[in-house]
């Protein structure tokens, strides 16, 4: 490793670090942490209210981290899709740009801060689901636990990916957070639904698709849509391929973030 | 790319679309000069300067800072630069000490180098009432403030300013024209660039001129070079009392005054010369029976010489 390149980590680090200072201070964590808290409770109070229960530890693990992709999506439209383009936006890269870094340094930076600070999120969620098994009967699969929070973390690489790429080219943050939103909520979902529906293709390679893994490793089976017509929706069982779920998850954030580097390293101001 | 010209364009060009905004601009700026970059809006002033700083990429050509190729080694190239390119905005959840800290760490200096700096340059620049306070609350003239002092952390020998006076009222003109002053009187060893189509700024701050027009180099000399080459230079005299017509008839018969006309409660005298024949006039001047309670040159040369030439390059 040159010194060279061992400063444009250092430098990378000042970044992340004032990058994630700025989520902190801003209004948006307000927002994403409200949101969370929302969630949280709503899958706590609910089952006490209605007097019932998940079953088991594995079930509330499941019921639990099905949400996590929602949560990883969320802070990629409210901060990773917005990294990037604030810099041109409010102007900022005047200041940022002229001084000795490199882009990558600059962009390595601001991807780090978003993978750091989605990833505490999710590990205070999956924490806070594996401390509510208590409550629960049943035996707590760790191995399992460990597999979907690893997976959890290879969706917060490929979505930050993917948000990335938009903020990449993206000429306000509210343009990026809406394609990042739109991308995920619809066009990425309708694609996936298409493929399927039309062409009996198995979307196993979606990044909508992948996340679904981060639930069924509590029960190794994946529900594989095989056709669906007017009225009936078949449906196989498959066994889960939790590696290449994995893999699925950390070639789109590789993909979408060498594009995205790319895009930002030429842009003009 | 020699120690001589810290900053150089080579056959620079730079296109928007079909718009040429910088034609093969090739620009050797002089080491501890203080350069005026002259030019009307859309000249390719601030394209030029956005290159040097590495916001923007050329077309093709290039720009260099102390022997680097800022588009091939921005890290190495902006090592030693300050810059202040239009108003930029700064992080506004961030106070002007935390910013100086980020920036300083960007550069790799030590904390307490970091400490010493910010608290000396803030003081220089009139900010340090304010270094604790949040940017985001900062007036325009401020921030513009805090840019200038950014652009000395880490003792820069190179600052480029991209019309640092833009948009400011005429306090913060005057303020930060004074705090330049100051920047350049307390380190003879840098050499600074400014855009700018403000004459009288760049009369009052710059030792050498650039003028550029249709992104295309048309002068670069000393200010005295140009200022003399000119036909005419001005000097604004003002009587203690209301110019009469006796006053300017003595004045028009000092050496080397070409006219002498009454403007308000001013006298403008048009002579010929350089800063040697000026200085001679300004004694004959003083030396005549009224009182005159102040003296100085007018930027109308530095206009003059700037409007013909940016006519003929048309």
């Amino acid at each position: 490793m040159t010194a060279e390149f061992t400063d444009d980590l250092r430098q990378a680090y000042v970044v992340a670090k004032n990058e994630i200072k700025k989520f902190f201070r801003g209004k948006k964590i307000l927002i994403f942490g409200l949101l969370v808290l929302a969630i949280v409770l709503l899958q706590t109070i609910v089952p006490i209210v209605s007097n019932s229960s998940y079953g088991s530890k594995d079930n509330l693990l499941e019921s639990f981290v099905s949400f996590a992709i929602l949560l990883v999506e969320l802070a990629g439209v409210l901060f990773t899709a917005t990294s990037l383009v604030s810099e041109f936006e409010e102007r900022t890269a005047l200041v940022l740009f002229t001084k000795p870094i490199k882009k990558w340094s600059i962009f390595i930076g601001k991807l780090m801060a978003s993978m750091m600070a989605v990833g505490a999120f999710i590990l205070i969620y999956y924490v806070y689901a594996a401390i509510l098994t208590f409550t629960e009967p049943g035996s707590f699969s760790t191995g399992a636990f460990v597999q979907s929070l690893a997976l959890a973390f290879c969706a917060v690489f490929g979505v930050c990916g993917v948000s990335m790429l938009f903020g990449s080219f993206a000429k306000k943050g509210s343009t990026a957070s809406i394609l990042t939103l739109v991308f995920f909520v619809l066009l990425i979902g309708l694609i996936s639904g298409l493929l399927q529906t039309f062409a009996h293709i198995d979307t196993w390679w979606s990044i909508n698709d992948a996340p679904g893994y981060l639930g069924y490793v509590f029960t190794g089976i994946r529900p594989e849509v095989i056709d669906v017509s007017p009225y009936v929706v078949d449906v196989a069982i498959t066994t889960a391929d939790i590696i290449r779920a994995g893999a699925v998850l950390v070639l789109w954030g590789v993909i979408t973030n060498i594009a995205a580097f790319f895009i930002f390293r030429r842009r003009d101001f | 790319m020699t120690s001589e010209y810290p900053i150089e364009f080579v056959s620079l060009r730079k296109e928007f679309g079909s718009f040429v905004a910088v034609n093969d601009l090739s620009l050797q700026i002089k080491k501890n000069s203080f350069t005026g970059l002259l030019g009307p809006n859309g000249a390719g002033k601030s394209t030029s300067l956005k290159i040097l700083t590495h916001l923007i990429h050329a077309t093709s050509g290039e720009a260099y800072i102390n022997g680097y190729e800022v588009d091939k080694n921005p890290k190495q190239a902006l090592q030693g630069v300050g810059t202040v390119v239009e108003t930029p905005e700064f992080y506004g959840y961030l106070s002007p000490n935390e910013t100086f800290r980020y920036i300083g760490e960007i550069f790799g200096m030590k904390r307490e180098s970091i400490q010493s700096q910010t608290s000396e340059i803030l003081e220089k620049v009139k900010m340090a009432d304010w270094a604790d306070k949040k940017i985001g609350t900062f007036s325009k003239g401020m921030r513009q403030r805090i840019s200038i002092g950014l652009s000395l952390l880490n003792d820069p020998s190179v600052i480029i300013l991209d019309e640092p006076t833009s948009g400011l009222d005429p306090r913060g003109m005057a303020e930060m024209r004074e705090i330049l002053k100051n920047i350049r009187n307390d380190n003879n060893n840098l050499t600074i660039l400014m855009s700018s189509h403000m004459m009288h700024e760049v009369s009052d701050l710059c030792d050498r001129i650039a003028m550029i027009n249709h992104g295309t180099l048309l002068l670069n000399d000393d200010f005295e070079n140009v200022i003399s080459d000119s036909d005419t230079r001005v000097v604004i005299v003002r009587p203690l009392e209301t110019p009469n017509d006796d006053m300017l008839d003595k004045i028009g018969r000092l050496s080397n005054v070409v006219s002498a006309e009454r403007m308000g409660g001013e006298i403008n005298v048009r002579m010929k010369g350089g800063n040697e024949e000026m200085a001679a006039l300004f004694r004959q001047i003083a030396a005549l029976d009224f009182p005159v309670c102040g003296m100085s040159e007018s930027a109308n040369a530095l206009e003059d010489k700037y409007l013909s030439l940016i006519k003929e390059s048309r």
